[in-house]
């Protein structure tokens, strides 16, 4: 490897590490969003458009938190996106139990980035 | 098809994802990448005229999806033959081949890791044009 490609590797590195602390501590304001969705979606369980919100972003954090080093998150997040999707697609989603069920895992899993998003993946 | 692979054109609705494609396919893999953050920027004028060598398509988007994206980029001359990648987090194999159905030379997973995106890419893009 000559010096110059070396050292444009170094680069790339250090623009990604760069965008992992970016991405890092935007990740309380990332949780905060997601449980305003689940609160709309607890005072409106039957309104679809809370559900496609917190869907959304439940995907949108799936999608790019593995590439930026969260895998543990990003695994999360798709679960739980698989989950909605569920919800939605059955067409149970004004079945009280089962709302309630991903609501708190829901919850947990903010809770759970909240205390992790800020350990930086190396 | 263009013979070489030289400009991509990148939808894709979240920026953090967007910002860690342009280093991985500009910086690592030395392409020309023009991003749209939607379907609808990718039919504007300025995307077409950038006339891309490959498109590469994030599945699920609000209001215009992946897949509806390329078949309205389809419809426009400029963009009837060029090579289209899908990026999407469901891999399962009916997925995939649903998504090749529509004309996609590939489909890459995502997460995808940013060291690795642009030879992926080269990859899917070689075998398309191989005789």
């Amino acid at each position: 490897m000559t010096s110059q490609v070396k050292k444009s590797m170094q680069n790339v590195d250090e623009q990604i590490r760069t965008l992992k602390i970016f991405f890092a501590e935007k990740i309380p304001k990332k949780m905060a969003e997601i449980e305003a969705y689940i609160q709309q979606s607890e005072l409106e369980p039957l309104n679809l458009v809370h559900w496609d919100r917190l869907l959304l972003a439940m995907h949108t954090l799936a999608g790019s938190s593995g590439s930026f080093g969260f895998e543990e998150m990003g695994t999360r997040a798709r679960s739980i996106e698989k989950k909605i999707h569920s919800l939605i697609d059955t067409g149970i989603v004004n079945q009280g139990q089962e709302c309630s069920l991903l609501q708190t895992e829901v919850r947990q899993f903010v809770q759970w980035g909240r205390a992790h998003g800020n350990q930086f993946a190396d | 098809m263009s013979p070489t692979l030289n400009k991509i054109l990148y939808v894709e609705d979240d920026p953090d994802i967007q910002v860690v494609a342009k280093i991985a396919l500009e910086v690592v893999g030395g392409f020309i990448l023009r991003s749209c953050s939607s379907g609808r920027e990718a039919l504007e004028p300025a995307s077409i005229d950038f006339a891309p060598d490959l498109m590469l398509l994030d599945v699920m988007m609000p209001e215009m999806d992946g897949p509806t994206t390329l078949a309205c980029l389809r419809k426009m001359t400029q963009m009837l033959h060029t090579p289209a990648i899908f990026i999407t987090a469901k891999v399962q194999p009916s997925e995939v081949e649903y998504l090749k159905s529509l004309g996609a030379i590939g489909v890459l997973a995502k997460p995808f890791d940013p060291m690795q995106l642009a030879s992926q890419v080269r990859e899917l893009w070689e075998k398309s044009i191989a005789p």
